[in-house]
């Protein structure tokens, strides 16, 4: 199996030598029979990684402990399943999965490239091909899976435990594939400017690109959080972790991306703002790969240390070097052909969402790179944790919220004052009804009050927005609400997707407000029998059952849940020990539902049955769990390929009266 | 975990846990980490404040421990201020060079160029009696 995988793996570094340079010299020689020849080795790419990959499984499925990285990784008494998933549980097999998913992505990129892109794609499958080559000889040279021990050692040494959990299916594949897509985005916007296509040709490629590598992270961030939340077993989803940020920051940059890129689709504007940020992204992207193979910094998601890091430290100063070398180059010839009217316009908006996102992602960088830059010269060891984030983010990340509430709003090129009004006053009015309202209720805290009267704000914006888009082509065409609903939806699909993600995107905001301004936490001591109460729930604790297992011992514990001293629910958190890693991991069980989790976790098993219990309430939190198949919804909803409108040079009955030719397209 | 003596507010202990890092632990507050050295540390936690030690003495306890790192964000003094000022800073140009620019590029274009046929329907839309509301200027973007 092992041979296999080498062969296949080299294999795939000779083609991405040959295409890359094979691209590269078709496109400077004009050699279309190059360039085709460049392109199927593309093609071929992802299929030759795809032996590779299965030849790595392979060795992991049949226990093949002769390959040192599966020694390493698995052992005879791990559960089964996690055999198939095991091969990126650590560096080699990690790299060799991002070679798998980029070319596949790049191969299909490749083959459906819109037109306007095509001149100049032999530039972008070089820039494609050369990334690729790049995380290909990585992996051959410096962290090849398929390297064999002298001698087979009879069991492995163990998958960390923290991995054996269903997120391992999805969260690593989908944030790894994030990243190394905004290659993709970057390759086009590349491609044209090398080729000196300076116009808009690269748009629609960069924005359905960036739009994948913009949902797959948010999907593996969101998985990622969920993940932490069911395993940590500290009743928290989200604390500003090193590698956590790190995939967050190309997330933001983005998410600026995408929005601004509409702008440019729209009204021509923002394009040199566009390409610096897909830059930026690309950058960051490499950024959290950096940090995730190899990075400096302290954090859970340490897969040990490794040389890896000094090469991907070059690779990152590089990938930014380059693309803005282009862009200065080109600078000349990429001004924008239209310019603001007016400072109430949604093109405003978006430059101000734009600047919150960057924001954001600046002062997370900034915390994350602040301990290096103090302990080089300030000779000071400094911490930069959760508390720092919270209280420079948030205030910008309710700023961001209330961008998203009013920008959509707002017409493109300017507001009238009763375009304005007519816009605002519902959803202003909704907000400060729940602030109103919540305040009322007796809710004091200014954060809270400000988060959910911007969510009332959001929501009741895009319901006033979709309502109004329905109700006018009901009355205009006479069709049934929901047929008018589903035309509608389908004739702007980039605006209602959107709005689909901005709902997910609130019911985040709910978990995040909920679960970190109201949680309420108690570390209780139990012994069988005994009951403790948090909230209006008493937790009765039973007894705990030990289950050994071949690779860990497991403590599961059976609780039994009242509210108001009426049954609810019987919930077995547990807590296993791994002697060979001498590691506990645990297992909160948690009461889900829309108003609050109920979250139970043992964290200290005594000798005598006695069980130290974390008992959380957290409210809402659930709503942050449900928004990622509504986030994912919408972006399907942008992405689903819409029959294109093809502008025609009408004659407009002013042309005939004044004579002069109308100037837009 | 026997209970301290004394009383004391576990919200303010929990808020205490929350600021200071496990020593031993990569990333994770002495809240978060299950490792015997964050249980020791949340109970003295406990003990101080049952005592009457305010917050900043038991942050100040735990420096004179462990070191600065223990903390979980840097003290807003001295050099350290530089860590909460100037991303702060930043992010405050950087919405004001947008004002800036956006001003810029409205003033470059003082009164906006229209096509005139789009000009022609921008009279007519403001000068128009259809029924309020179904002259929306956008319902594409």
């Amino acid at each position: 199996m092992a041979e296999l995988g080498t062969i296949a793996l080299w294999l795939a570094v000779g083609l991405g030598v040959y295409g890359a340079i094979g691209a590269l010299g078709g496109q400077v020689r004009g050699s279309p029979l190059l360039s085709e020849s460049a392109r199927r080795a593309a093609y071929v790419l992802p299929l030759v990684l795809t032996v590779a990959i299965l030849s790595l499984v392979g060795a992991f499925v049949g226990r093949d402990f002769q390959v040192a990285y599966v020694a390493r990784h698995s052992s005879l008494d791990m559960p089964r399943i996690y055999t198939w998933v095991a091969f990126y549980a650590g560096n080699e097999g990690s790299l060799l999965f991002i070679c798998l998913v980029l070319s596949a992505l790049a191969a299909l990129a490749l083959a459906l490239a819109p037109g306007e892109t095509r001149r100049t794609l032999g530039w972008t499958a070089a820039i494609l091909l050369t990334v690729q080559t790049f995380f290909l000889a990585v992996t051959a040279v410096m962290a090849n899976p398929f390297e064999t021990l002298p001698l087979a050692p009879p069991d492995g040494e163990g998958i960390n435990p923290l991995l054996t959990h269903v997120g391992m299916f999805f969260h690593p594949p989908a944030l790894m594939s994030g990243l190394v897509a905004a290659a993709i985005p970057l390759a086009f916007v590349m491609g044209s400017l090398i080729g000196g296509k300076t116009k808009d040709e690269w748009l629609d490629a960069a924005r359905q690109w960036g739009l994948v590598s913009w949902a797959l992270l948010a999907v593996g961030l969101l998985l990622g959080s969920w993940w932490a939340y069911t395993i940590l077993g500290w009743g928290g989803f989200w604390f500003w972790d090193p590698v956590e940020n790190a995939a967050l920051m190309p997330w933001l940059a983005l998410t600026a991306f995408i929005h601004s890129v509409m702008v440019q689709k729209r009204r021509g504007m923002f394009r040199m703002w566009n390409i610096v940020l897909i830059n930026v992204a690309f950058g960051l992207a490499l950024y959290g790969m950096f940090m995730n193979r190899g990075g400096p910094v302290p954090s859970v998601h340490s897969f040990g240390a490794s040389t890896l890091g000094w090469v991907f430290l070059v690779f990152l100063v590089v990938g930014v070097a380059v693309p803005f070398a282009v862009f200065f180059c080109r600078f000349p010839a990429l001004t924008s052909s239209r310019s603001l009217d007016s400072m109430l316009s949604r093109e405003a908006a978006f430059l101000v969402n734009n600047l919150m996102l960057l924001g954001i992602a600046f002062v997370t960088l900034w915390g994350t790179l602040y301990p290096l830059l103090s302990r080089l010269f300030g000779g000071q060891e400094i911490t930069v944790a959760r508390p720092f984030y919270d209280q420079v983010n948030g205030p910008l990340l309710l700023g961001l919220l209330f961008v998203m509430g009013v920008g959509p709003l707002l017409p493109w090129r300017k507001a009238t004052p009763q375009a304005l009004r007519r816009a605002l006053l519902l959803p202003g009015l909704a907000a400060l009804g729940t602030v109103a309202l919540l305040a009322g209720l007796g809710m004091h805290q200014g954060y809270a009050l400000a988060g959910f009267g911007l969510c009332a704000l959001v929501s009741a914006g895009i319901a006033q927005e979709w309502w109004r888009d329905v109700a006018e082509r009901q009355r205009a065409l006479g069709e049934g609400y929901l047929r008018a609903f589903w035309r509608r939806t389908r004739s702007n699909r980039p605006r209602y997707g959107g709005y689909v993600v901005h709902l997910a995107v609130v019911m985040v905001a709910l978990g995040v407000l909920g679960g970190s301004l109201f949680d309420r936490q108690r570390d209780v001591l139990l012994v069988p029998g005994q009951t403790a109460e948090i909230g209006e729930y008493q937790i009765r604790y039973l007894g705990t059952v030990e289950q050994p297992f071949g690779d860990r011992t497991e403590y599961v514990s059976t609780v039994v849940v009242q509210r108001d001293g009426q049954p609810l629910t019987t919930l077995y958190p547990w807590r296993a020990f791994y002697p060979s890693q001498s590691m506990a991991a645990t297992r909160a069980a948690i009461r889900s539902t829309p108003v609050e989790d109920l979250y139970v976790v043992p964290s200290e098993n005594r000798a005598d049955g006695a069980v130290v219990f974390r008992l959380v309430v957290n409210p809402m939190v659930w709503w942050m769990w449900t928004a990622g198949p509504v986030l994912v919804l919408g972006t399907l909803v942008c992405l689903w390929p819409q029959r294109r409108v093809v502008a025609v040079r009408a004659a407009s009955p002013l042309t005939a009266q004044t004579g002069r030719q109308s100037t837009s397209g | 975990m026997p209970p301290p003596p004394g009383v004391f507010d576990e919200a303010e202990a929990q808020s205490i846990d929350r600021m200071l890092m496990c020593p031993i632990c990569p990333g994770e507050s002495i809240d978060q980490s299950q490792v015997e050295l964050a249980k020791q540390m949340r109970q003295r936690v406990r003990e101080m404040l049952a005592q009457g030690t305010t917050r900043q003495q038991v942050l100040d306890f735990f420096v004179e421990r462990y070191g600065p790192t223990v903390l979980a964000a840097p003290p807003k003094s001295g050099l350290n201020l530089l860590a909460w000022v100037l991303p702060v800073a930043l992010v405050a140009a950087a919405l004001a060079g947008g004002f800036l620019a956006l001003r810029a590029m409205r003033r470059g274009n003082p009164e906006p160029v229209l096509d005139p046929y789009l000009a022609a329907v921008d009279a007519r839309l403001s000068s128009s009696n259809l029924a309020e509301g179904q002259g929306r200027p956008d319902n594409n973007g």
